[in-house]
């Protein structure tokens, strides 16, 4: 079946803007010959089609028209130009949970939804066990809405939408909440859904990894317009660049560094002392994608590039050593402190992640005033592209006590002809018998 | 709107309940209290005015009754549309977390509101009865038909909680305005006090009053056993329907806005 389950055209949203909520009062008063507001268009001439069994992928920065395009969809706004049509029921996940009743229990909101959604009134009961099932809550299924994680109301939400089989599944970012297991779970049934060919599934998201795996078109909303849609994989490139060229990359929260892929920082880190010299120029400037803590009787003095001669650097080529280098300066005294750093790839995907302690090392004790510059030599294996540093200290008796911690704090390009594709160049050029 | 309000019937119905039954949740006796608070009311009054002012009311008859089954006979009422009118005020906004992610039609949640008042108010009509039989009242079959001011009533209620419901979501003001308003609106109808200590001349005025012909219609049935005049049953259908056509041209016209606000 490929018949047109979602079909818009020029869809447009105006919000009016007015200074003073009685300014609306006098533009009434006159019956419109006053205009007392200011217009601002959210969205703006949006056409989109979607086929069962289709896939569509929205994205764009923040305030780019996503979630106004998705409420315009699910009918919880109404557009001001252009209109929709929709075949069969559209549920939507939209931000956190769906309008639960925090004093009744998950079973008794699920009933309630469905009511409110128009469903039959035993539909809800039929599909209970698999809501139940799916969610995962356990004794918390029988228990108030109130005391749930923002995790488990979304898997509460998700499993009962996913559950009713709507023909149009809407999910904003909400997914992102729940925990690594869970979103896989909801991917899987997302797969199973527009692969059974009877839903089509519309994701806005800022993993633009699930976009390219699962879309099968997309669309990137800038402004309320749409600046470009077709391949998911044109769309979302397209869109990264322009994210990295405008240096507002969307960051990530910060999680606990994984430990993948530790080969790629060799070796353990040079830790020099007391010998602190920062270097006055050439210092990397902070990211736009910067996620900064508070600090913690520390100060971060400076981080920068060095090759393999001392030289401060700009840029990396592919095929040289870099160090990467931060100084400290530790205004308490510490005993035992751990020094880390990460090096992550603009699309989330953690390369590397490494400390003083996962290498082994002890350092310490500072005393207040000393300072402490920590390079961490990298082996050349990195493809061309961007990339950002997250360095960080935290104490050895509580890792996830930080002194300091800058993530995605810091960017820097690796240039040169690229001589593979993937995450990470660990393939050198091939030996062939025949030339042997 | 009717169509979506029978479509929603299930949901308003529901939720009306379990209004109802979750008010006193966590408390001892749970849904007894919704007996207790207005026993006390009408023991307090029957108190007050039988032993300090020994108010009596004539049914014509010749015998006197208790002022207290007066009071309550409007009073009930008053309190019930007084709830559905201010409650259902700030539905919208109150229920934001629906509009904003749900396609409900809007007046389903005025009118569970109204719905929730409504049982109150039947229920307190049951208990009034109780107590109302043992002071001196016979039941009689006119008694059957009191649920039918009573529900025209918390229609009116309704239908003015859905005009500022919405109008409420673009001016924040009228909640307030609202409470202060309907407070004032007591004393513009015969509740505590009777009709006959007014001035002739406002008697004719009176009979405009949105709420009299239904607090009439109560009165009649309950303490008289005997049908209301023809006007009374006109103003009783008619009102609600005047403030229900209103609403729904208001609610037509800036349905497009409310969940831009909301």
């Amino acid at each position: 079946m490929s018949d047109l389950l979602v079909r818009a055209w020029s869809l447009g949203k105006r919000y009016k803007l007015y200074d003073n909520p009685y300014y609306r009062l006098i533009e009434w008063a006159s019956f419109g010959s006053t205009i007392r507001h200011r217009d601002f268009w959210a969205l703006r001439d949006v056409a989109l089609e979607l086929r069962r069994g289709e896939c569509l992928g929205i994205v764009g920065r923040n305030g780019a028209g996503k979630s106004t395009l998705l409420r315009l969809l699910s009918g919880t706004l109404r557009p001001t130009t252009g209109n929709f049509e929709i075949t069969g029921q559209v549920f939507s996940l939209l931000e956190l949970g769906t309008g639960f009743n925090a004093e009744l229990t998950g079973r008794a909101n699920v009933q309630q939804t469905a009511r409110l959604l128009g469903l039959p009134p035993n539909y809800a009961a039929e599909h209970m066990s698999e809501i139940e099932k799916f969610a995962d809550l356990g004794d918390f299924f029988d228990r108030p809405v109130r005391i749930y994680s923002s995790g488990m109301s979304v898997r509460l939400a998700f499993a009962m939408f996913a559950a009713f089989e709507p023909e149009v599944l809407i999910v904003d970012e909400a997914l992102a909440v729940g925990d690594a297991s869970f979103q896989r779970k909801c991917y899987r049934r997302m797969e199973e859904m527009i692969e059974s060919g009877l839903h089509s599934v519309i994701i806005a998201a800022h993993d633009t990894g699930a976009i390219t795996k699962f879309c099968d078109k997309a669309i990137w909303l800038d402004g309320g317009q749409m600046r470009m849609s077709g391949n998911p994989q044109e769309v979302v490139q397209a869109y990264l660049k322009e994210l990295l060229v405008s240096g507002s990359l969307t960051t990530e929260p910060a999680s606990a560094a994984p430990a993948s892929l530790e080969a790629a920082l060799s070796g353990a880190p040079a830790v020099r002392r007391p010998a602190a010299e920062v270097p006055t120029e050439g210092l990397l400037a902070r990211s736009r994608a910067a996620v900064i803590y508070p600090t913690v009787g520390i100060q971060l003095l400076g981080v920068w590039l060095e090759d393999s001669a001392g030289h401060i650097v700009q840029t990396v080529r592919v095929d040289e050593p870099v160090s990467i280098c931060y100084s400290v300066r530790f205004t308490v005294a510490q005993k035992n402190p751990v020094f880390g750093t990460r090096v992550y790839n603009i699309r989330g995907d953690p390369l590397v992640a490494t400390s003083t302690l996962m290498q082994g090392m002890s350092v310490g004790p500072y005393n207040a005033g000393e300072s402490e510059v920590i390079r961490w030599p990298l082996r050349p294996g990195l493809g061309v592209g961007d990339y950002f540093i997250s360095c960080g200290c935290s104490l050895q008796d509580d890792p996830h006590h930080f002194l300091f911690r800058e993530v995605d704090a810091y960017q820097f390009t690796v240039l040169g002809s690229p001589r593979c594709s993937g995450i990470l160049n660990l393939l050198d050029a091939p030996q062939l018998s025949s030339r042997a | 709107m009717t169509i979506s309000l029978y479509r929603y019937r299930g949901f308003i119905w529901t939720r009306a309940v379990n209004d109802i039954r979750n008010r006193y949740a966590g408390t001892g006796i749970g849904i007894v209290w919704n007996f207790i608070h207005p026993l006390a009311l009408i023991v307090t009054y029957s108190i007050v005015f039988s032993t300090l002012y020994s108010q009596k009311i004539d049914n014509m008859q010749g015998k006197h009754l208790p002022y207290v089954v007066y009071l309550c006979a409007g009073l009930f009422p008053w309190l019930a549309l007084n709830e559905s009118i201010t409650v259902g005020c700030t539905a919208f906004v109150a229920n934001a977390n629906y509009l904003r992610k749900l396609p409900v039609p809007e007046q389903v949640f005025v009118a569970s509101t109204a719905m929730t008042a409504t049982l109150t108010l039947l229920m307190n009509f049951v208990l009034l009865i109780c107590i109302a039989i043992p002071l001196g009242f016979t039941p009689t079959v006119y008694w059957l038909l009191l649920p039918v001011p009573l529900i025209a009533l918390q229609a009116l209620g309704f239908s003015i909680g859905l005009l500022l419901g919405t109008l409420n979501v673009f001016f924040r003001d009228i909640s307030q305005w609202t409470t202060v308003t309907l407070q004032i609106a007591m004393w513009t109808v015969p509740i505590v006090y009777q009709a006959k200590i007014l001035p002739k001349w406002v008697l004719p005025i009176l009979a405009w009053h949105p709420v009299m012909p239904s607090i009439e219609t109560v009165r009649e049935l309950l303490m008289k056993s005997k049908l209301p005049p023809a006007h009374d049953w006109i103003g009783m259908f008619a009102w609600p329907v005047v403030f229900g056509v209103i609403a729904d041209l208001v609610l037509r016209k800036l349905r497009a806005e409310i969940r831009d606000l909301v």
